[in-house]
């Protein structure tokens, strides 16, 4: 009997919640969507069944300049895998200090929007990363859990992003966690900016501005700064980057 | 167009766009494809409604009015925007004619968000004909010459905003129409335009009325003008005077209300009587017959008139004193929020009501209604609507309408709209989302 009531309250979410076939959605999957240089999460699947490939080339001052290339799907047109996003990134290039090599580890992301926005209650969803390492005996694989909401408001967009990672393998000795809180102002001709805010544990706050531009063939440029500032230190750091992105057609 | 050349967003290359003729039980598969751009001939959007921003410029998408067939995807469902950039900017819509739908005029048109305004007045909308309802209603008819009248409204480059907009018959202004004397046609009329009301008044002739808004009368009325709200269809039947010789087709005056855009007379098109004399008479008597098979469509107004009503609400239709933000009970138009809430099989009365100081027109999609009261006056209209006027406040007094909706179709289910057909009053947030919910276990 219990087995039975907990089925149907389950097959009740999956219903409400998870069997998104009203295409709402795709609406809100574009107006919500954030493909820029930025620390947010945006929370939307892509478009289904169209893989998605992007590069991304970012730098701080003093540091290292790296680039990374990730691909991403979205499995199907309906259901709870309308609603996904699986993604990889592969190796990242390091280049800076005298050398080019590249990171000895991989990524893979689940991306899952539970909740699109709806009579008042935002998108909800999360997104689980791990970072497998190879080829480096004393590295561990991590993992990162970000909760995230979107909400239209006003004219635009709001985003919130709460997020846990390990740094020393899959253990909870090693937590950080960080709070994103960024919004998406529409401007015209295809056009998007994003203004947002990173604090992140070991007291650092990061100042983040980045633009969207919507190109024409399934291209999107999202150029980004940032600055930021670690309280303890009492230091600051700036930098940049951009990212590319193609949606296939 | 009048004169003057210029750029618009339209269909298939033409201000005409095609008529699509279809039947009962086809399946009907169309291919948008967006090529919009940025032209002079629109009206300006000035995006009230926070959720339509810029980023819908030149998004579109299409309704299927008056066609009660499902209001999700691949169907009619008009939350979703084909973009102009190319790689996204195609979709096809799938839909299946349901076996017992309305034959009549029905029309297409965009929806998107913000938008609906400038791209019909530009020149995107056409009409739908279902087929088949002289056929089957008035068997003794068939065969006679058929006229498609599209009725729109455009501003020409270098019109300013004060004045009313050019009204067209089939992209024409003041066109020639040619009827022998004495000789029936039946005319296919739909305000397809984006603001303006026209009340056809035909000198020397009188209309037919077969249907409205694509929904069977019981009976054919006998008609001296055709008041066409936007949006509105009518069905007739004309016949050529006995006299040859030119007559002034005008749409008279309409009093939108102290606040409403002027709908001043004009003349909209000529109808020329000429040629050999025909003899009709057998067959206009045949017009004083109710239709043959009432039972062809569902639900017939007879089993709507039956129905006994579920639940009563109040719509409520008001706008700000500079006329330029609208709201349906109190609200601007949000897509993500749902507005009302009904079950399927539900029958509700809905009183319409409007404290503007103009008309409204009262639009709800998937849907037909019985109007049952006018400003206090009870009507028993011999046939469905999908748009009705809402009078304009006086005296304080707000202007009220009736009406009965069946939420029986069991294709409707899912999130569709109501709305203001005047398409700048829907742009500027005068719209409203409703959920058919399946019936519970279903």
């Amino acid at each position: 009997m219990r087995i039975c009531i907990m089925l149907g309250f389950v097959l009740l979410i999956y219903k409400n919640v998870f069997a998104q076939n009203y295409t709402l959605q795709d609406s809100i999957s574009d107006r919500q969507a954030c493909i820029t240089h930025n620390s947010i999460t945006d929370g939307q699947p892509g478009t289904p069944q169209k893989p998605q490939i992007s590069g991304t080339a970012a730098g701080q001052k003093g540091s290292i300049f790296q680039y990374q290339t990730a691909i991403g799907y979205t499995p199907s047109q309906k259901g709870f895998l309308r609603s996904s996003l699986f993604s990889a990134v592969v190796p990242t290039l390091d280049v800076g200090e005298g050398a080019i090599d590249f990171e000895k580890s991989m990524s893979v992301s689940w991306l899952q929007r539970w909740v699109y926005e709806h009579d008042g209650t935002p998108t909800i969803s999360t997104s689980l990363t791990f970072q497998f390492p190879y080829d480096e005996p004393n590295a561990k694989t991590d993992a990162v859990l970000t909760f995230i909401i979107a909400k239209n408001l006003g004219k635009g967009v709001g985003y919130f992003n709460a997020y846990g990672e390990t740094t020393q393998g899959l253990t909870t000795d090693s937590l950080e966690w960080g709070i994103i809180g960024g919004y998406k102002f529409f401007l015209p001709n295809s056009k998007e900016l994003f203004l947002d805010v990173l604090y992140q544990s070991g007291n650092a706050l990061t100042f983040e501005m980045s633009l969207e531009v919507d190109l024409a063939k399934g291209w999107s440029l999202g150029p980004g700064i940032n600055f930021t500032w670690n309280v303890e230190e009492n230091n600051t750091v700036y930098g940049g980057g951009l990212l590319l992105l193609y949606q296939f057609q | 167009m009048a004169g003057k050349t210029f750029v618009s967003n339209v269909y298939n290359g033409s201000y005409l766009a095609p008529t699509l003729r279809i039947n009962q039980d086809d399946s009907v598969i169309i291919h948008l494809v967006n090529n919009l751009k940025n032209v002079e001939q629109s009206a300006d959007s000035t995006l009230i409604i926070p959720m339509c921003s810029d980023v819908y410029r030149n998004e579109t998408n299409l309704h299927f009015h008056g066609m009660g067939i499902s209001p999700q995807v691949p169907g009619d469902n008009i939350f979703m925007g084909v973009k102009a950039e190319i790689g996204f900017n195609n979709f096809t819509y799938r839909f299946k004619v349901p076996h017992d739908h309305p034959k009549g005029e029905h029309w297409y048109h965009p929806h998107r968000c913000g938008f609906v305004e400038s791209q019909v007045l530009s020149g995107m909308s056409g009409a739908i004909i279902v087929e088949g309802l002289v056929e089957d209603q008035y068997p003794e008819l068939t065969g006679m010459k058929e006229k498609v009248l599209i009725l729109k409204d455009i501003i020409l480059p270098g019109d300013p905003d004060t004045i009313p907009k050019t009204k067209t018959i089939n992209g024409m202004k003041n066109p020639y129409i040619a009827i022998q004397p004495g000789e029936m046609q039946l005319w296919r009329v739909g305000n397809i335009g984006a603001d303006a009301f026209f009340n056809l008044k035909l000198d020397g002739h009188k209309f037919w009325v077969l249907a409205w808004d694509g929904n069977l009368l019981e009976e054919p009325q006998l008609a001296d003008t055709l008041f066409l709200a936007p949006a509105a269809r009518a069905t007739v039947i004309v016949v050529g005077s006995n006299q040859s010789g030119e007559y002034q087709l005008r749409s008279l005056n309409v009093d939108t209300g102290p606040a409403g855009d002027p709908n001043p007379e004009v003349v909209i098109g000529i109808l020329e009587v000429s040629g050999t004399p025909m003899d009709n008479s057998a067959k206009i008597s045949r017009l004083q017959k109710p239709a043959d098979d009432l039972e062809d469509i569902q639900p017939t107004i007879e089993a709507v008139r039956k129905m006994p009503i579920t639940r009563k609400r109040i719509i409520e239709f008001s706008e700000t004193a500079d006329g330029k933000t609208f709201y349906i009970n109190k609200k601007l138009f949000d897509e993500t929020r749902t507005d009302v809430t009904v079950n399927l099989g539900d029958v509700e009365e809905w009183t319409l009501v409007n404290y503007s100081k103009e008309l409204h027109v009262f639009h709800i999609h998937q849907l037909d209604f019985r109007v049952t009261e006018i400003k206090g006056e009870e009507k028993d209209a011999e046939g469905l609507r999908d748009v009705v006027d809402i009078p304009y406040a006086q005296n304080g007094q707000p202007g009220i309408v009736k009406i009965i909706i069946p939420f029986t179709n069991p294709l409707i289910v899912g999130k569709f709209v109501f709305h203001c057909h005047i398409l700048e009053h829907e742009d500027n947030g005068m719209m409203a989302v409703l959920e058919v919910k399946p019936k519970p276990g279903n």
